[in-house]
Parts: structure tokens; C-alpha cells; sequence
């Protein structure tokens, strides 16, 4: 089972084999559970966001069609999840403000502020960015994601994809080495 | 397969983080052979992949452990020959998939 490709476990978790999705979710588990403890920083609420977005690519595999990968399809899921939470009024929601600011050594505090911090390094750096930005640089550097996928998981177009990644590397520039001007 | 500086920032990411075919990584390499902006971005990428792994750690195993809600039944196993033409058919699926990926990337 372990060497069959995601979409041959597709095929067999959608007749209801159990084994095949469980496989899926194992080799899928690492990145979906990254992007949710990303996101959520309570540890109990992300593991019941992981619950329910595997939940629900169970219940809907069979309408997985395929257009884009497994991973990028989980990952949809469970952004979509984390979207509800928040919605509802999600008490840590501040977590997700987006401070969009030009300057690297502006970041937003916990509270969603702009606060003048100088990042301990470029690890800090990128867990001050704001969510949408820190949200990015997850999935196109963390998890592997190409600008197309990133694109289609959070519906931004890729144009904005680019711009935004583009910003982002100049505000992280101080911590990527001397002589990087950024493209 | 030849890549201008805007796709190879692009593929920095996948590159550092093991996401390109070999035909890809030898594009890539070969451009930033001739290319000292796009080595000085390929640093700066790969400074972001590891700084990534720290700031977005691997969750740990008891992390997300899934349980279904309702018992299913495993289907009934199938004939090692069935499972053998099975698997071949995933291959030659999975091939026509990259290749159109890689098609299309190629288009970018």
C-alpha cells in the first residue's frame, strides 16, 4: 500500500478502503499538521481543526477529481476549517491580522499592532510576519507548494502570489545575506 | 529546458526543498551557473527553507492521530496479478500527469 501514488489511493479510498486513506493521511499528516499548528496556535483547537479537515477529505474523497494534488487539495480543507473558526470569533483571531508593511523591522505584536521589533534572526523574523505573509512563506517554503498551488489554496491569483512573495523577501532581506537586493 | 531569473526564484523553494524532477534541477543549476543575481537569490532561499523548518516545526507523532467515526470494512484482497496491472496503470497515469505539469510549467 505504502508504494502505490496518492492518486491510486484515491481511486481505492473512494470505493471505502480504509487502509488506503489512512495511508494517504500518514504520508499527508506532517504538512497538513504544520500549515494547522501554524495557523492555530491553541494546540487543542488544531487538533480538532486536523480532525475535522480529515474528516472531511473522508467523507468527500470521493469528489476529489484530481485537478490538483492530494496534498494541495488537504490543505484547501483545512483552510477552510480554520476560515469557519475564525468566522465564528475565534478568540486568538488577532493571530491572524495582516500587518502588509514594507519596512522589515515593522511587525504586528500578538495584538495585531505594528510594532518596531528586531527579530532574534530569520526563523523569528518569519514567525513575526503577518498571518497571510507567514501563511505564504509556509507554503511555498515549507511546504513545497509551487505559486500555481498556493494560488489555487488560498484563491488569491497568481499574480498577487508573486507580488506578495516578492515583498516578503524584501522585508526579511536584513537576515538573507549580504549583497541580497531581492527580485 | 531553459528558465529566465523570474521562473528560477520561482523554483527556489522547490529546489531546496527537494519538490523538482532531475530534468528541473539541471535547469536550474544551469542557469544559475551563468547567473551571479539568481546564486545570490538561490542563498537567500535556502537560508528561508532551513530558517522554515525551524519556524514551522514538524508537528509531533501524538499530533492529529485521525479515527474514523464509523467502522469501515476492508475490501476484499485482490489477486497479485490484478494488483500488478493495477500499479501499471497508476505509473502510466502518474507519467501523463507530470508530463502535462511539466509542460505547462515549461509555458510559464
Amino acid at each position: 500500500m505504502e508504494n502505490r501514488s496518492d492518486s491510486g489511493l484515491v481511486r481505492l479510498a473512494a470505493e471505502g478502503d480504509v487502509k488506503a486513506f489512512e495511508t494517504l493521511i500518514t504520508r499527508h499528516r506532517s504538512a497538513a499538521g504544520a500549515y494547522i499548528l501554524s495557523r492555530v496556535p491553541n494546540r487543542e483547537d488544531a487538533e480538532d481543526i486536523a480532525q475535522e479537515t480529515m474528516l472531511a477529505a473522508w467523507r468527500n474523497i470521493a469528489a476529489y477529481n484530481g485537478g490538483s494534488s492530494f496534498k494541495t487539495w488537504l490543505i484547501a480543507i483545512a483552510r477552510r476549517k480554520i476560515a469557519d473558526l475564525y468566522r465564528s470569533g475565534y478568540a486568538n483571531e488577532s493571530a491572524e491580522l495582516d500587518c502588509d508593511m514594507p519596512d522589515g523591522d515593522i511587525y504586528c505584536d500578538e495584538n495585531g499592532l505594528e510594532t518596531v521589533a528586531v527579530a532574534a534572526d530569520l526563523s523569528d523574523a518569519i514567525k513575526r510576519l503577518g498571518g497571510g505573509e507567514r501563511e505564504l512563506v509556509f507554503l511555498i517554503y515549507r511546504a513545497g507548494f509551487t505559486y500555481e498551488e498556493a494560488a489555487e489554496i488560498t484563491g488569491a491569483p497568481v499574480g498577487t502570489i508573486k507580488s506578495r512573495m516578492s515583498a516578503v523577501r524584501a522585508k526579511l532581506k536584513k537576515y538573507l545575506g549580504e549583497g541580497y537586493n531581492g527580485l | 529546458m531553459d528558465y529566465n531569473c523570474e521562473e528560477v526564484t520561482e523554483l527556489l523553494p522547490l529546489y531546496f526543498g527537494g519538490g523538482l524532477d532531475a530534468q528541473g534541477r539541471a535547469a536550474v543549476m544551469a542557469h544559475l551557473a551563468g547567473c551571479k543575481n539568481c546564486r545570490i537569490e538561490a542563498a537567500a532561499a535556502l537560508k528561508i527553507v532551513r530558517a522554515c523548518e525551524e519556524a514551522f516545526p514538524e508537528p509531533d507523532e501524538a499530533f492529529a492521530r485521525f479515527e474514523f467515526p464509523e467502522s469501515k470494512d476492508a475490501p476484499e484482497e485482490s489477486t497479485g496479478a490484478i494488483e500488478t496491472l493495477t500499479q501499471a496503470v497508476e505509473i502510466v497515469i502518474d507519467a501523463f500527469t507530470i508530463t502535462r505539469k511539466a509542460v505547462r510549467l515549461a509555458q510559464i
